[in-house]
């Protein structure tokens, strides 16, 4: 704003060539912006197309005039027979198991982050090498055996109620992805900038560690806490090969709306139903556009301090 | 006198003593929920799939579970075997996309986050929008982009140009160009906005001094853009790149559902050719074993690949020199300015 033209001052040649260039990014990112929403705008339009619009003008984005309808969203808020249809289910599904998958997350690695460089014990050391060890590792060599392991588990317990498949599919959904090393070193790549003296002086006021972590340092975590956040919601939320591998062979009722989307309507099986697929997707898209845009900032803020170094 | 501040001391010391014990314990016992959860979550799988490979494991009857030596190994390389052979034949149309999407995606997420960083009007929103998609979900991509490539009857695109091909049919090798542009549009666009996001924040951190310094040596854009701002990334281009890397041999979700009803069976990744064995059922479970060497195989191949390619970006720092000269220069600068002007 220093060099803003409304000065009649002659410009230098390094502040012209500043204002060209800015001249130049400022089209390059609109164009590249347009590009980027524009299958999310197309989404919301679609979604709301009649189906006689839908068959006349796959042409257009938006619907035309007079044929705007909210009927492929009936599914959400229409009861059939006091029973619930199968996408409010889906969509509480996601809610709960990405909401458990957050808090847990965080919670976990902020108590890790916390423990790892506030506190003095022995093998911290290693514990830290086996971490970034573990980084490095391909995950992909774990996925059968995990299953075999789930399988196994299932047997031993003897579940074949629907209840009982829900509770442990979703438990072995949630609780493996809580300790994921790469948010742990992300929050202890923080912690480690906080300068000893406040801890310090706060020890020597008398402050219990309990008191330093909820005082002090949770408070100072906002902005990593908020990228951990939006890193898990968005992982959690759009998960599709660990859950579908889980709910292969299981009922429609046990599934996030991430795996119905793609086994319902994703690729081939849109036939015919592209108006609710569409109105579906712009309904699982709702939560994650709130995170992102109360994140959004501080996201972008934390990545740039603390994701980078890695 | 002497002995009662020895004593003194000696409390101290105790004190000092059970509250590092103390600390210890706690410290351990805060760690034990994270530890006990990684290790029978995520370490146990991945031992038990060192186990399993040396084994005919079969989960419904476990009595019929044997040492089975390299057996495993040999059918995996084995190519007469029609599931072995489908296995390898994965890996072709995967290595294509691999080496299309990975400059492609990198220079598209420099690009955006370089111009992003010259912070013209409403970059922050610009920003925002970019790393949008980066949130959706595979599925979401998957209606969305079917739709928009869709037959002449429903797709946007045939319907704009009144044109009819049919963007998403063709099987691997023979016609399915199109489908592999718009596979790795859909890549593009879900997967720029993270890489993006860290570029610029990158970008922010470099020195202005070291650009002005380059000037003044008469460097034009390209040269900063050469000897600055590259050096300057290094680190996090590699990093970035070795997540590509490993992403696209996972690729799996993309071609799922991307698809069109004749295609459903055809498998453009080994994670698919994994996943879809898996799910299979009861006759496939028998072959565990095999599935885990397989997965072995795509785990060495993507550590591999991400060794080489650490080691070739380690290896190219003639870039820090020029990095490490003239943020010297630049110093000695500071200095001599501070000398003559002091302080404010």
């Amino acid at each position: 704003m220093m060099n803003g033209p409304k000065t009649k001052k002659r410009l230098t040649k390094s502040q012209l060539t500043a204002r060209r260039e800015k001249t130049v990014a400022f089209i390059v990112l609109a164009i590249a912006a347009l590009l980027f929403v524009f299958p999310l705008i197309y989404m919301l339009g679609t979604s709301f197309k009649s189906d006689f619009d839908l068959q006349m003008h796959p042409d257009k984005i938006f619907p035309s005039p007079g044929q705007w309808t909210l009927k492929h969203y009936n599914g959400f808020f229409i009861t059939h027979s006091g029973e619930l249809d199968n996408m409010p289910k889906w969509m509480l599904n996601s809610i709960w198991s990405t909401a458990a998958a957050v808090g847990l997350t965080l919670l976990t690695d902020l108590i890790v982050a916390y423990v790892v460089v506030f506190l003095r014990w022995k093998g911290k050391k290693v514990f830290m090498k086996a971490l970034f060890a573990w980084m490095a590792a391909p995950a992909v060599i774990g996925t059968a055996p995990g299953l075999m392991i789930y399988q196994t588990v299932r047997n031993a317990l003897g579940v074949s109620s629907q209840a009982g498949t829900y509770a442990l599919v979703y438990f072995w959904m949630i609780v493996p992805g809580i300790t994921g090393v790469f948010n742990v070193i992300l929050m202890r790549n923080f912690f480690k900038t906080i300068p000893v003296d406040i801890i310090e002086s706060a020890k020597s006021d008398g402050a219990s560690h309990f008191t330093i972590f909820r005082k002090i340092v949770c408070p100072l975590a906002k902005s990593t806490m908020m990228v951990i956040v939006l890193f898990t919601f968005s992982a959690s939320w759009n998960n599709l090969q660990g859950p579908q591998l889980l709910m292969a062979g299981e009922g429609q009722y046990i599934q996030t709306i991430t795996v119905a989307l793609a086994e319902s309507y994703g690729g081939s099986s849109a036939w015919g139903a592209q108006g609710v697929s569409m109105a579906t997707a712009v309904f699982s898209m709702i939560p994650v556009l709130i995170i992102f845009i109360f994140t959004q900032n501080k996201m972008i803020e934390g990545l740039a301090a603390t994701g980078v170094k890695g | 006198m002497k002995y009662f501040e020895n004593s003194v001391r000696d409390e101290n010391l105790i004190a000092r003593r059970r509250q590092r014990a103390k600390e210890q314990v706690s410290a351990y016992a805060l760690l034990s929920p994270f530890i006990i959860v990684f290790v029978l979550f995520s370490l146990l799988p991945f031992v038990m799939g060192f186990v399993y490979l040396f084994m005919k494991y079969d989960p419904y009857n476990l009595e019929a579970t044997q040492f089975y030596g390299l057996k495993n190994f040999e059918t995996l390389f084995n190519t007469e075997n029609s599931m072995s052979k489908e296995f390898w034949e994965s890996f072709g149309p995967v290595t294509v996309y691999a080496l299309c999407t990975f400059p492609i995606g990198t220079i598209v997420a420099f690009v955006l986050a370089y111009f992003v960083n010259m912070c013209p009007p409403g970059y922050k929103f610009f920003r925002a929008c970019i790393y949008l998609p980066s949130l959706v979900s595979i599925s979401i991509a998957g209606i969305v982009f079917c739709n928009i490539f869709g037959p002449s009857g429903s797709g946007l695109l045939n319907s704009w140009f009144g044109t009819n091909i049919d963007w998403l049919g063709g099987k691997p090798f023979q016609d399915d160009f199109l489908r592999w542009v718009i596979i790795l549009i859909v890549c593009v666009w879900l997967g720029t906005g993270g890489n993006f996001v860290i570029y610029a924040g990158v970008l922010k951190d470099i020195p202005k001094s070291l650009y002005e310094a380059c000037e003044m040596d008469g460097g034009g854009r390209w040269r900063k853009i050469l000897h600055v701002t590259l050096p300057g990334m290094k680190s996090t281009l590699s990093l970035t790149m070795f997540g590509v890397i490993v992403g696209m041999l996972s690729l799996y979700g993309q071609p799922y559902v991307l698809n069109t009803i004749e295609n459903e069976n055809i498998l453009v990744g080994p994670m698919m050719w994994i996943q879809k064995y898996l799910t299979a059922g009861l006759e496939y479970a028998k072959l565990t074993g095999y599935i885990c060497a397989a997965a072995l195989v795509l785990g060495i191949i993507s550590a591999v690949l991400g060794l080489i390619q650490r080691i070739a970006m380690a290896d190219r720092n003639h870039g820090d020199k020029y990095c490490a000269a003239y943020a010297k220069y630049s110093d000695l600068k500071a200095q001599s300015v501070k000398y003559k002007g002091g302080t404010k």
